[in-house]
């Protein structure tokens, strides 16, 4: 059976990610690409071979759609797809807010639909590994977590507080705190958060640094900042060290990489390449498979409404200058 | 000849030993056991050319020793340090002095009441690799700071930078020896980005090994992490991250980036000569301050690695963030 896939708007820069991905996953129609934007959407439709159209066209047309908008705009594009029974693969954060997430879930809670957070790292293979390993006991008691997801500014909506619920905060705590989430069964208790804005020239925070405790009682701290170089070869990392009693093993989402330096005088001159198993074309297949009801995907509004919490205490953390209680 | 008593824990005394006796200028002149050898006598130390001694005083008795070095964290060598000032000798010891506040006013007054002074860096300031990260981050080589993140594992020997840590072994508090390797990238990260302002840390302990990470905001900016753990029983394989990150770009070493340079069956081995790796150069920055009468900018230099670890401390017994008084050294 075809399923039928669109992407919701082309705002999040995964929104071409996605689209390369499933204009080439066996037994799936990308039907089309939406967005207020339609000279972007045209651009992005035409270079994987589907069609433009506004976003309650695509909601006719799907079975399933990827919401890549700005996360101010999803609750709105999720009630859309709600009403048209358009199974959704939304882009993280949930939403702006912990009150709002709360309520998109509820929402969906009623409807009989497919919904699920397009959270790529519970399909790393190095992350999926390292869950079975903790699983199995290797570990021993947990003492600590550390993990980093730095990334390069993204600049756009990203860093407009009104669409984006903050900066770097909102952009990068949810991906490592889910994973370790999954990974360990805990939640987040406490969180204290140091931030600045030291590296652009934005509205909002670029430097994001977390101290948390996790319900065992482990320590977990965070480096989610915007501080890898534009010119880096790479756009960012993704890793996880848990530290037990027993041994410590840690997990690095991106670690297969080789070099490529070029000497052509044209472009960029030295990038890292991936060349890892992708988690995101996994992500899809699995959200695909969730559509035909084979599967369901990894992370769903609930785990998205718990990291929304995590965001949510970090930010009253850095307003109170102390350790924060996380509220669910 | 510049006559050295060297006091510490018997590995971190004989590589001082060794470093100084390949000095022209500087003998050792005796050793002191420290207090986790209390009960040997010193016989650890039978390989250093000097006589062994149960306590400073007993080897000040004779007064003609020109400077005390305690490898190892002063605050482990609380007795030596006050004997020291007391009779006024200069002295060299690794951060941190002290642990607590109480004992960090205690010092610094004695220092200031006493002929003596203590010069208390880490010996990473001596090393070419933090100094060229240094001398980077002063000429603008990545903008202002925005991030610095150091993760560390200890204790291991060499190479190079590592050595930093031999002496940190003779503390047998878990926190204590957290806050003892946490001192000497307190040292650095004031070094090269200015006072800090703030610290928070949490600290977890379990039979094997105790890990703690540290969040601290700068006075000028900045932020920085710092993440270690140490291992009780089995040295782990050498780890170090540090990175800078900067408006205008970012440095970044790992122990791969110098442990490769002279290896043999996968095994690191030191390049440098001893007295040519960071600690030497620190020892020899000790003689020649000696030397030259060159008094060090106060009575005790740095002292804010030992008042941040103090605040380290409280925040990690009360679970908040510790501000570090505006004006403060």
């Amino acid at each position: 059976m075809t399923v039928r896939v669109g992407i919701c708007s082309t705002a999040h820069v995964n929104a071409e990610v996605y689209a390369a991905l499933l204009s080439k996953l066996p037994a799936v129609d990308l039907v089309g690409i939406s967005g207020q934007n339609p000279e972007r959407a045209q651009q992005r439709a035409n270079a994987v071979g589907t069609s433009a159209m506004p976003h309650s066209e695509l909601m006719r047309t799907a079975d399933g759609v990827v919401v890549c908008s700005p996360t101010a705009a999803h609750e709105e594009l999720i009630e859309l797809a709600l009403q048209h029974d358009v199974a959704v693969l939304c882009e993280k954060p949930l939403a702006t807010s912990l009150a709002a997430a709360k309520s998109i879930q509820d929402r969906c809670e009623e409807r009989d639909v497919v919904t699920g957070m397009a959270m790529p790292l519970r399909y790393s293979r190095p992350m999926r590994r390292l869950k079975e390993r903790y699983e199995a006991g290797a570990v021993g008691e947990l003492l600590a977590v550390s993990g980093v997801n730095r990334g390069r500014m993204p600049g756009g909506w990203f860093v407009d507080p009104e669409l984006a619920g903050g900066g770097a905060i909102a952009d990068h705590t949810d991906h490592i705190v889910d994973v370790v989430r999954w990974i360990t069964g805990e939640e987040v208790r406490e969180v204290y958060a140091e931030t600045d804005t030291r590296f652009y020239d934005i509205p909002v925070e670029d430097v994001n640094l977390l101290s948390m405790t996790l319900s065992n009682g482990a320590s977990f701290s965070l480096d989610g900042s915007w501080s890898t170089p534009q010119k880096n070869p790479f756009w960012g990392d993704a890793s996880v060290e848990l530290v037990g009693s027993e041994t410590t093993l840690s997990a690095d989402c991106f670690g297969y990489r080789y070099s490529h330096v070029r000497d052509t005088g044209h472009g960029g001159h030295n990038e890292s390449i991936y060349w890892g198993a992708d988690p995101n074309n996994a992500l899809l297949r699995d959200f695909v498979a969730s559509i035909r009801g084979e599967s369901t995907v990894a992370t769903s509004l609930d785990d998205a409404v718990q990291t929304a919490a995590v965001i949510a205490a970090a930010y009253e953390s850095v307003e109170r200058g102390e350790p924060v209680e996380v509220t669910y | 000849m510049q006559r050295i008593v060297v006091v510490g824990a018997g590995a971190a005394v004989q590589a001082h030993a060794e470093r100084y006796e390949r000095f022209d200028d500087a003998a050792v002149y005796g050793v002191v056991g420290g207090a986790a050898e209390s009960g040997d006598g010193g016989s650890d130390f039978e390989s250093v050319d000097a006589p062994s001694y149960d306590s400073l005083s007993g080897a000040l008795r004779d007064d003609d020793v020109d400077g005390v070095d305690i490898c190892g964290p002063g605050s482990t060598f609380g007795d030596a340090l006050e004997t020291a000032l007391n009779v006024g000798i200069p002295t060299r010891c690794d951060p941190p002095f002290a642990l607590d506040d109480a004992t960090y006013d205690r010092v610094v007054s004695l220092a200031a009441e006493s002929n003596g002074w203590i010069l208390s860096h880490s010996p990473h300031r001596f090393s070419r690799l933090y100094d060229r990260l240094h001398s980077a981050i002063e000429s603008g080589g990545i903008g202002s700071i925005g991030v610095a993140r150091i993760e560390r594992t200890a204790p291991f020997c060499g190479p190079g930078w590592n050595v930093s840590y031999d002496g940190v072994s003779a503390i047998e508090s878990h926190v204590d020896a957290l806050c003892a390797v946490l001192a000497h990238d307190v040292d650095v990260l004031e070094w090269t980005f200015g006072p800090i302002e703030r610290v928070f840390v949490r600290m977890r302990t379990s039979a094997r090994c105790d890990h703690a990470h540290a969040v601290f905001a700068f006075r000028e900016g900045g932020r920085a992490t710092v993440e270690t753990r140490w291992h009780r029983n089995e040295p782990p394989d050498p780890r170090v991250n540090v990175e800078y990150s900067g408006n205008h770009g970012r440095l970044d070493f790992d122990e791969s980036d110098a442990s490769t340079a002279l290896r043999e069956d996968g095994a690191s081995l030191a390049v440098d000569p001893p007295e040519d790796d960071c600690r030497g150069r620190a020892l020899r920055s000790f003689l020649d301050h000696l030397r030259d009468a060159d008094l060090p900018p106060s009575d005790v230099a740095p002292t804010t690695p030992s008042r941040v670890v103090a605040a380290v401390r409280r925040s990690a017994d009360e679970d908040i963030p510790v501000t570090l008084a505006e004006g403060s050294p």
